[in-house]
């Protein structure tokens, strides 16, 4: 962030400078442009002016060449007309010199190039008469020429005369509208240099504001942080003496390591002898398990035969049960045989009374044979009680026998489910021996790893005196921070930005 | 149960010596027998009675009033069977095999009458005999001869074989 917040300032820093630099390059190409266009305009002015001078001593040239034909036409002197055609000759080459000129400068005007053309055209006819009026002049034809010039070349150069005027009229004009121009353009090129060079001004009075403001928050920023520097060191010295005062703490708690693996090694052995035992008790209670799964088996056999016997008692009790029923059925018709001799006795009870005197030692016989029949029948009577009380002692067996029977079955589940009990005991025992084997090999690597920790805790001991006598170099550097950090404050108290 | 069997056989020796009690002296004893009809026990004069036996093959009748059960086939002949329980009007019980007929007979009139139980014949002295008592339904105490000191009802079996409505019944 801090380094952001620099760059961003170089960076301002950098494009205030390229902003400057750039106003001040424009400032000098712009002037330069100007320079170059005002030169332009002042060539342009001067051919226009030279272009005007060409065309002045032309039409001089010319009107002197007129009046020199005119004097020839009118002198009769030989010498003075040898010395008009010199004077002639010479004046034609001043006028070609000057045509040349003016056809150099007009080049570039279109309009004016026109214009001259068709001067050029008046004055090559009105040139060509001239060299025939010369000639006629030598002739001595001198009416002759006089004539032709007062009507062929007279009118010719009128008209060129007028033509010349047009042109030199419009050249004025040009010269007129290019010194406009140029005076325009000047006033411009002031104007936006002025506005220019006061932009130029403001920037450079903000960007030195702003890069006033900048250092005087870089010197107060950096003031804090002297300040934090002077703090910082006194809490880098404290903390210091802190770490220093830890590491002996640390040799010390090393130390104690030390004594605690070797407690931590001597309870690893002491594990080790243990699951040593705890594995020869688990083979014993294997054994043990073993031994109690075939007792389980033997007991299950047992219970299946008492089951068998269970079950011939039951047979043998409905057997006796059955046999009783008949006992009952012919204790009955025992009964019935009795009921009917009582009434045969009473009916001979009966026909002996009617036999009178002679019957009464029948009656004797039907009373004893009565008696007989009761007796027997209440013997049946007990009969039928005593087959009774079998009869219920027998359903007894039977509810005996089921409850045995029943008894049995449970006893046949509980033997299974001690069978299942015993086969779960010898899964826990042998399940006992494998974690026993993996406590084993654990408290064995156990030991291994202590073995490797002694050099470990030997190395951190060794660390801590290195970290001491580091602690020792730290404290001198923050010493020579501090003393930094006064220095810096005193610079910057100098320099009070 | 474990008796010698020598004493008991010696003590019926005995009984059967023994001289019936010479109780008759006037003739005012007369020989019954004794039966059921539950729940007060009963006798009748022997000199009306043909037999006992058990009831069996009885063969009820329509048409007849309720005191007549049915018909049985003694030894080829038929007699009809009498309910007295009805006759009196005394609570009743289903029949059964268990039930016993006492064959009464007087002249040309014999039937038969339904029994709980018949338990034996005894003699009985008349001068014992007491009055029936009132309470007795009116229709049974005409065939009520008398009621012995042992609560035993003695029927009056000629009033019975007689009776017109019994008669009327047999037409």
């Amino acid at each position: 962030m801090k380094s952001s917040i620099r760059t961003s300032s170089r960076l301002k820093l950098i494009i205030g400078f390229v902003l400057i630099l750039l106003s001040i390059i424009s400032i000098q190409v712009i002037n330069f442009i100007g320079i170059e266009r005002i030169k332009k305009s002042q060539t342009l002015l001067v051919s226009s002016f030279q272009t005007s001078q060409s065309l002045l001593s032309l039409r001089n040239e010319e009107n002197r060449i007129r009046a020199l034909t005119l004097e020839m036409i009118i002198t009769r002197d030989q010498e003075e007309r040898d010395a008009h055609i010199m004077e002639i000759r010479q004046r034609i080459g001043l006028v070609d010199e000057a045509i040349v000129t003016i056809q150099k400068h007009l080049a570039d005007d279109r309009e004016a190039s026109d214009k001259f053309g068709e001067i050029m055209n008046l004055l090559k006819t009105f040139r060509s008469n001239r060299e025939k009026q010369l000639i006629l002049i030598n002739q001595g034809k001198t009416d002759q020429a006089l004539d032709f010039a007062l009507t062929v070349q007279n009118p010719f150069y009128e008209s060129i005369q007028s033509k010349m005027s047009v042109l030199e009229q419009i050249l004025s004009e040009q010269n007129e509208t290019i010194r406009g121009q140029n005076e325009a353009l000047t006033t411009r090129i002031v104007t936006f240099l002025g506005i220019l060079g006061s932009i130029i001004i403001l920037i450079s009075l903000a960007f030195i504001i702003w890069t006033f403001r900048l250092l005087h928050n870089l010197s107060l920023e950096i003031k804090t942080g002297v300040n934090i520097l002077g703090t910082s060191a006194a809490e880098i010295l404290t903390t210091v003496n802190e770490v220093s005062t830890g590491a002996t703490e640390t040799a010390t708690a090393v130390s104690e390591t030390t004594t605690t693996i070797e407690e931590i090694r001597q309870t690893a052995l002491l594990a080790t002898q243990r699951a040593q035992a705890v594995l020869e008790s688990s083979r014993k209670a294997s054994e043990a398990a073993e031994n109690g799964k075939e007792s389980v088996q033997q007991t299950i056999e047992g219970m299946d035969r008492i089951n068998q016997q269970m079950n011939l008692i039951a047979e043998s009790v409905v057997k006796l049960s059955e046999q009783n029923r008949s006992i009952g059925e012919i204790t009955a018709s025992v009964n019935d045989i009795a009921d009917q001799s009582n009434l045969l006795a009473v009916n001979a009870a009966i026909e002996a009374a009617k036999a009178g005197e002679q019957g009464r030692g029948f009656a004797v016989v039907a009373q004893e044979i009565r008696s007989l029949a009761e007796q027997s029948k209440q013997a049946t009577n007990q009969v039928k009680e005593i087959l009774t009380e079998i009869q219920k002692a027998v359903n007894m067996a039977v509810m005996a026998t089921e409850q045995g029977s029943k008894a049995v079955d449970q006893g046949n589940k509980l033997s299974r489910q001690s069978g299942e009990m015993i086969d779960i005991l010898a899964e826990s025992v042998n399940d006992a021996v494998q974690s026993v084997i993996q406590i084993s090999t654990a408290s064995q690597q156990q030991m291994a790893g202590m073995d490797q920790i002694v050099p470990a805790m030997e190395n951190i001991k060794q660390a801590s005196e290195q970290n001491v006598v580091g602690t020792r170099q730290t404290q001198n550097a923050a010493q020579t921070l501090n003393e930094l950090g006064q220095n810096l404050k005193k610079i910057i108290l100098k320099y009070n930005v | 149960m474990a008796r010698d069997p020598r004493e008991l056989l010696q003590k019926r020796a005995h009984m059967i010596a023994r001289r019936p009690a010479e109780t008759e002296g006037a003739s005012n004893t007369i020989m019954v027998v004794e039966f059921l009809l539950s729940p007060e026990w009963y006798a009748i004069d022997t000199s009306f009675v043909t037999e006992v036996l058990p009831l069996g093959n009885l063969t009820s009748l329509p048409g007849t009033p309720p005191f007549v059960v049915g018909i049985m086939n003694l030894r080829g002949k038929i007699i009809s069977i009498l309910n007295l329980k009805s006759f009196f009007n005394l609570p009743q019980k289903g029949l059964s095999a268990q039930n016993r007929v006492i064959v009464l007979k007087h002249q040309a009139m014999e039937f038969g009458i339904v029994t709980d139980d018949i338990s034996s014949t005894r003699t009985i002295k008349l001068e014992t005999l007491s009055k029936p008592p009132t309470s007795l339904h009116d229709t049974g105490s005409a065939y009520i001869q008398g009621v012995t000191n042992k609560g035993l009802i003695l029927l009056n079996a000629e009033a019975l074989l007689t009776s017109n409505a019994i008669i009327i019944n047999q037409k």
